[in-house]
C-alpha cells in the first residue's frame, strides 16, 4: 500500500509462487487467489513468469524495469524442490532436511541442471563450483 | 523548596518534534515517518518545514518500520513515529526482524507513552513497551525526563549507530534540567546525592522523585535521586555504586512492574550485589480513562507512593541490619 502510493518505481517484489506451505498446498490450507487481482488493487504492476526459468524470469526483470510509476510484482511460477526428482513439488520438504543419501542423490540430480542455466548465461564454472564427498 | 525549579511546562513530545526540525536543517538524509497522528507526536513540525522528507504510512505501524529499515538502508537516518501501543506493541515482528535483528539504525519515537495519556483509556496507554523493547538484543531504550532532555536525547540518537526505542509523553511536564547540562546514553544523571536510599527514575517519575526527596527530607532520611534516561544499556556502575553506598534502592516508572526500569535494576543488584529494592510502578493491571495526575495517584507511581516506598526500603533496610 505504501509502495503503491508513494508511486516507490525502484521496487521489484518477487512472489516464490509454488503452491506449497507446510500444511499442504495453499490452493487448499488458504487459497491465495486471485493473487495478481490482490497486488493489482495495491496499485502495483504486475508480471507473471516461469520462475524456474532463468532465462525467463531475467527478461521478465528487464521488462519491469522499464515500467516507471509503481512498484512492480514478479508472480514467479515455481516448483518447490525443482530439479530434485523425489522432492519436486512435495511441500513435505518444506521443513524437512534430507539425510546423507538423500542429499548426496539430490545433489547429484541438481548440479548438472544448475551449471546449465549458469553456463547459458557465461558464468565461469570454476565461480560455482560446488564441493561434493 | 523542591531542589530543581520548574522553569516552565512543556510536554516531552514537543521537544521530540522541535529537534527533528533542527536535525532536518543540519542534515539532509534525515527522514520521518508517521502513522496518521502527525499532529499528535509533534512530527507535524517536520512536515510542514520538509514536506518532501516526511512519509505518512496510514495507520499501519508494522508496514512503517520495514519502511524505515529500508530507508535506513538506503543511506537515510529515519524516525519512525507512532503513540507508544502503536510503535512497539503493534509492529513488534517488524521491530525484531528488520530492525533489532539486522542492527539496522532506526530511531523508533514513541509518544503518549504511560497512564499519564489519560483520557485516552486502557487501549492507548503503553505501560509494556520498555519491557517488549529492552528484551531485544540490539535495542537500546531510553526515556528522557523533561522537554530539554526530550530535545538534547533525539539529537543525540542521529550518532547512535543502534536500533534505538525513545519514548514520550504527551503532557505537560515540569521543565527543571539545565538546557546546556551534557547528555549522553547510557550515563545516568545523579540530581540530588543522599546516603539513606537511592531512587531510580525515569520519565515524568524523575519530577516526581524530586519532590518525594523534599518531604523524605523533612522525614530525616537523607535520598539519592537518579534519573536513569538510558533503560538499555542500563548505567551499571551508577545503579551498583548506590547500592553500596546507600543499600537500599526503590525504582519509580510509569510502566508495568514486570519488565519495566525496576526489573532492568533488580537484574543488576541480584546478579553482583543483592540490594533491597521497592518497586514504584503500574501493578500488573491495565489503566483506564482519566486525568493523568489522578491515574497517577490510583496506580500508586506519584509522588506520594515514591515516598511510600522509600520509608519500606529504609525500613527493611534497618531491620536487616538490626
Amino acid at each position: 500500500m505504501t509502495a503503491g502510493h508513494h508511486k516507490v518505481d525502484n521496487l521489484i517484489a518477487i512472489v516464490d509462487r509454488n503452491d506449497c506451505q507446510i500444511d499442504g498446498r495453499t490452493t487448499n490450507v488458504m487459497n491465495l487467489e486471485p493473487l495478481a487481482e490482490k497486488w493489482k488493487a495495491f496499485n502495483w504492476d504486475v508480471f507473471e513468469c516461469d520462475g524456474n526459468s532463468v532465462n525467463d524470469f531475467i527478461s521478465t526483470v528487464n521488462n519491469a524495469k522499464k515500467i516507471r510509476g509503481k512498484p512492480k510484482v514478479i508472480i514467479a511460477r515455481t516448483y518447490m524442490g525443482n530439479g530434485v526428482s523425489f522432492m519436486k513439488d512435495d511441500y513435505k520438504w518444506h521443513g524437512v532436511p534430507p539425510n546423507e543419501e538423500q542429499g548426496k542423490q539430490a545433489l547429484s540430480e541438481l548440479l548438472p541442471t544448475r551449471y546449465g542455466d549458469f553456463i547459458e548465461f557465461g558464468w565461469e564454472k570454476q565461480k560455482i563450483e560446488v564441493n561434493v564427498k | 523548596m523542591p531542589k530543581y525549579e520548574i522553569k516552565e511546562y512543556k510536554a516531552t513530545r514537543l521537544g521530540f518534534g522541535e529537534a527533528l526540525v533542527e536535525l532536518g536543517h543540519d542534515n539532509p538524509n534525515v527522514v520521518v515517518l508517521g502513522g496518521d497522528v502527525s499532529g499528535s507526536v509533534r512530527t507535524d513540525l517536520f512536515m510542514k518545514a520538509f514536506p518532501d522528507r516526511f512519509f505518512s504510512v496510514g495507520i499501519a505501524e508494522q508496514d512503517m518500520m520495514g519502511t524505515a529499515a529500508g530507508l535506513a538502508i538506503a543511506g537515510k537516518i529515519p524516525f519512525a513515529s507512532a503513540y507508544g501501543e502503536f510503535a512497539a506493541g503493534r509492529p513488534f515482528d517488524q521491530i525484531r526482524q528488520s530492525i533489532a535483528y539486522s542492527k539496522i539504525p532506526v530511531k523508533i519515537c514513541a509518544s503518549h507513552c504511560g497512564i499519564t495519556v489519560g483520557q485516552d483509556g486502557a487501549t492507548h496507554q503503553s505501560l509494556e513497551d520498555i519491557a517488549i523493547m529492552r528484551v531485544l538484543p540490539n535495542m537500546t531504550v531510553a526515556s528522557p525526563c523533561d522537554y530539554h532532555q526530550a530535545k538534547k536525547m533525539v539529537k543525540a540518537s542521529v550518532n547512535w549507530n543502534h536500533p534505538i526505542y525513545i519514548r514520550f509523553f504527551r503532557d505537560n511536564s515540569p521543565v527543571f534540567t539545565d538546557p546546556n547540562a551534557k547528555f549522553e546514553f547510557g550515563k545516568a544523571d545523579i540530581l540530588i546525592d543522599g546516603s539513606d536510599v537511592t531512587i531510580i527514575a525515569c520519565g515524568l517519575q524523575v519530577w516526581e522523585a524530586i519532590l518525594a526527596e523534599e518531604i523524605l527530607m523533612k522525614d530525616g532520611i537523607s535520598v539519592r535521586v537518579i534519573n536513569m534516561h538510558t533503560i538499555k544499556p542500563i548505567d551499571v556502575e551508577t545503579v551498583l555504586k548506590a547500592a553500596i553506598e546507600t543499600g537500599a534502592i526503590v525504582t519509580a516508572e510509569d510502566h508495568q512492574k514486570n519488565g519495566g526500569l525496576g526489573s532492568a535494576v533488580a537484574e543488576i543488584l541480584s546478579q553482583n550485589y543483592p540490594t533491597i529494592q521497592e518497586f514504584v510502578a503500574i501493578n500488573d493491571t491495565f489503566g483506564e480513562s482519566g486525568i493523568g495526575d489522578e491515574l497517577m495517584k490510583k496506580y500508586g507511581i506519584d509522588k506520594n507512593a515514591i515516598v511510600k516506598a522509600v520509608h519500606k526500603a529504609v525500613n527493611r533496610k534497618n531491620k536487616k541490619r538490626s
